[in-house]
């Protein structure tokens, strides 16, 4: 860790944290970065016009290299906002400048220099066989440099900034470089997953640009009963309460509210550190937030007008705290998803606490952390997936381990169990869906027919992932479903689709006459009227509740931009 | 006479080669041009210094003010302080019972005051029985409870590191050279 006063300090990682070893050699000047050598034998720091190596033994500041040269005499500082230290010996260092330098440290010599930026260079990472570089900078752009024959064939390298890129708006601060791809992440909260076309077998669904705005995972929760939604951001909690209509009208018309949503509660969060996680009771009686070190309960209470909440004391201190947290159904226990595939039940009792019951734990243990958990609607049942993509069904009434779904190649995205027929509907990051009857420990027929014909290209291809699953009491048949850019309803009932059928198919079928529909009418029922969404239940019979977050509304609260020059103004 | 005396600073010193330069004279430098050089030092140099004391007077106000507010965000609100001097008095009841009543009015919170508190807790979370209470919460009527004031380490130093690096971020990346779109910038 390099720190404010110019010392850098080496800690052990421990299981469960991290161990100071000692202090190496201290310079003036604040370390702004480091760089490991892939040996381990040095390590380089980059601070205000310079950046230094220090030898691991030793701890010793083997060489101290100034990397201010060559700017205009303006009063400006050098910033080294990035560094890496290459096999080779080459230090990479990318400064406020714009300028990404090569230097060979040993001599304190600067072999090449290439300007990417008229505004700083914030961040770099390089490839593992040291060929290629990805710089992000405050401009948004990320720029591309590969290491390539002077002559073709010839041995001589030499640096070239191969390929520009404009994915996002504000500073990018933050770079990866994988095998295939670069990644980027910018303060204009986007992750861009940018494939390299020359690493692509085919062209594929691999090779497209990936684009993440909002988290794969869940932010709001719903009461159902109560009609009340939890919002969380990162340092605060809103509870509101759903507003009403008597009305009723056609396909398309916005209905006006007899009573309006209510903001109810805003709590904040202690400290500087964001939630991790939160959910509300489906009775809206409870709400319990965690973060990095703590969890925390609290008890709602509406009464009239007002709303107050109390926060239940003497909550067990749990070590880590909570991946997730999940309310039973009726609302009388707590789940919370913990460390090495654990899930701990507490009982939550009058007037307002909170008693362990019992730690659920899989049979042949588990080194991951569970993430995803799902009760059953009967209280017999609870699915839990830990990080190692293995999902394991326990059964409440006697604290037993039930069954493993069968593993599969990749990671649950959202789960739910079925009320009725207590079947486990199971997305997975591929898009691939599937059915598991938890009594019978086995995937569903439907499920079978499912994966055996195949889901629709439109579905595979999505761009983002199912994040909640919800079921229809009305009707058994229909699973609910959304990602970022679409809400479904899946009726089971209905065939489904092959390719050659069109997927979203609900304006053309609106417009069929009865006889045509019908035999048109496929399973999967979407709707992309509502993006980007982040929630989406079912209230009751009658009502839906969706929650769009647009973007415009967040991206005001940003940090300022680059002015950007706009071509032709 | 002084520049004749005094060694060139600006100009280069001849190469030194062989044993024959020792027996030369030394270079000729025209008057006017040393005393130049020397100005042009004594300048940059008395600009370096007063940049350098103007630095110095700028962290040593930075730091008065930031003491002064640590200090004035430190101090519980007086009837906080208060209540506190009363229950000390009152005999102790069961801490199971105490905290169960309190209820959190909504979005007061004393934040210098609990976030300092919460990181003392963090580094005593060895500990099985959690006695002190946090004073925090309503400002107004606490009602019930058990509590035990605790002094907890100076935390001043690093709140005026923070502070300074955070500085220093916000003017290398949104400082007037930056070219930002106009605005206020909200890190």
């Amino acid at each position: 860790i390099g720190c404010e006063d110019g010392s850098v300090k080496i800690f052990q990682v421990v299981p469960g944290g991290i161990q100071f070893e000692r202090n190496l050699d201290r310079r003036k000047g604040r370390v702004l970065c480091l760089s490991w050598h892939p040996s381990d034998t040095h390590i380089a720091a980059g601070s205000i016009d310079f950046f230094r190596v220090i030898d691991v033994a030793s701890g010793q500041t083997v060489q101290r290299v100034m990397v201010n040269h060559h700017v205009e005499k303006t009063k400006r500082e050098c910033v080294v906002w990035a560094i890496a230290l290459l096999s080779r010996g080459t230090v990479v260092s990318a400064d406020s400048f714009g300028r990404v330098q090569f230097w060979d440290w040993q001599q304190g010599t600067l072999a090449e220099s290439h300007t990417v930026s008229t505004s700083a260079a914030l961040s770099l990472a390089v490839s593992e066989k040291e060929d290629s570089i990805i710089v992000g900078t405050s401009t948004g752009a990320t720029y591309q440099l590969q290491l390539l024959p002077v002559k073709l064939g010839g041995l001589e390298k030499r640096w070239v900034r191969t390929k520009p890129f404009q994915f996002h708006s504000h500073d990018v601060r933050a770079v990866a470089h994988s095998p295939t791809a670069l990644i980027s992440g910018g303060l204009d909260a986007q992750l861009v997953i940018r494939p390299l076309m020359e690493k692509m077998q085919k062209k594929s669904y691999d090779a497209a640009l990936r684009k993440f705005t909002f988290p794969h995972r869940r932010l709001v929760s719903c009461a159902r009963k109560a009609r009340l939604l939890l919002f969380q951001f990162s340092q605060y909690l809103e509870l509101w309460r759903l507003g009403s209509t008597e009305e009723t009208g056609k396909d398309g018309e916005v209905l006006p509210l007899c009573r309006m949503p209510e903001h109810l509660v805003q709590l904040k969060s202690k400290g500087p550190e964001h939630i991790y996680c939160s959910c509300v009771s489906p009775c809206g009686t409870w709400v319990g937030y965690a973060t990095a070190s703590r969890f925390h309960l609290y008890r709602v209470r509406c009464d009239g007008d007002g709303v107050s909440l109390r926060k239940v004391p003497k909550v067990p201190k749990l070590v880590p705290p909570a991946y997730q947290l999940q309310f039973s159904a009726d609302s009388d226990s707590l789940f919370v998803a913990s460390a090495r595939g654990s899930v701990h039940v507490f009982q939550l009792l009058e007037p307002g606490g909170c008693k362990h019951l019992h730690t659920l734990r899989p049979p042949s243990g588990c080194s991951e952390a569970v993430y995803l958990l799902a009760p059953s609607a009967d209280g017999h049942w609870l699915a839990a997936v830990s990080g190692d993509w293995a999902i394991h069904i326990y059964n409440l009434k006697c604290f037993k381990h039930h069954c493993v779904v069968p593993t599969y190649k990749c990671a649950v995205s959202a789960l739910a169990i079925h009320p009725i027929t207590n079947n486990l509907v199971i997305a997975y990051s591929d898009q691939q869906l599937f059915e598991f009857s938890i009594p019978e420990k086995q995937y569903t027929s439907w499920s079978r027919a499912v994966q055996s014909r195949g889901l629709h290209r439109a579905w595979l291809e999505r761009d983002s992932p199912i994040t909640h699953i919800a079921f229809n009491p009305k009707n058994p048949s229909h699973i609910l479903l959304h990602d970022t850019y679409l809400l479904c309803v899946l009726d089971k009932s209905l065939p489904l689709p092959d390719d050659s059928a069109l997927l979203m198919n609900q304006s053309t079928l609106k417009q069929l006459p009865e006889t045509a529909r019908k035999r048109q009418l496929h399973a999967f029922k979407i709707c992309k009227k509502f993006q980007p969404l982040l929630f989406m239940d079912l209230l009751d019979k009658n009502c839906l509740v969706v929650v769009e977050r647009p973007i415009m509304d967040f991206k005001t609260q940003l940090p300022l931009p680059v002015q950007q020059k706009k071509f032709g103004t | 006479a002084a520049g004749k005396r005094r060694a060139p600073a600006a100009l280069p010193s001849p190469a030194s080669s062989s044993e024959d330069e020792a027996d030369e004279a030394p270079e000729e430098v025209p008057f006017g041009v040393a005393r130049e050089a020397a100005e042009a030092e004594r300048k940059l140099v008395g600009e370096a210094a007063r940049r350098h004391r103007e630095l110095l007077k700028e962290k040593r106000r930075r730091h008065q003010e930031l003491f002064a507010e640590q200090k004035k965000r430190r101090l519980l609100p007086e009837a906080v302080l208060q209540e506190l001097q009363e229950l000390q008095d009152a005999s102790a009841r069961p801490a199971e019972q105490a905290a169960a009543d309190d209820p959190v009015t909504l979005g007061e919170e004393l934040e210098a005051g609990a976030v300092q508190l919460e990181q003392g807790q963090a580094q005593r979370q060895g500990q099985a029985e959690v006695q002190e209470k946090k004073g925090k919460r309503s400002k107004g009527a606490r009602t019930k409870g058990n509590y035990m004031a605790v002094c907890l380490k100076d935390h001043s130093v690093t709140g005026l590191h923070q502070q300074l690096a955070k500085d220093f971020l916000n003017a290398q990346l949104y400082g007037p050279h930056t070219n930002r779109v106009p605005g206020k910038p909200c890190c």
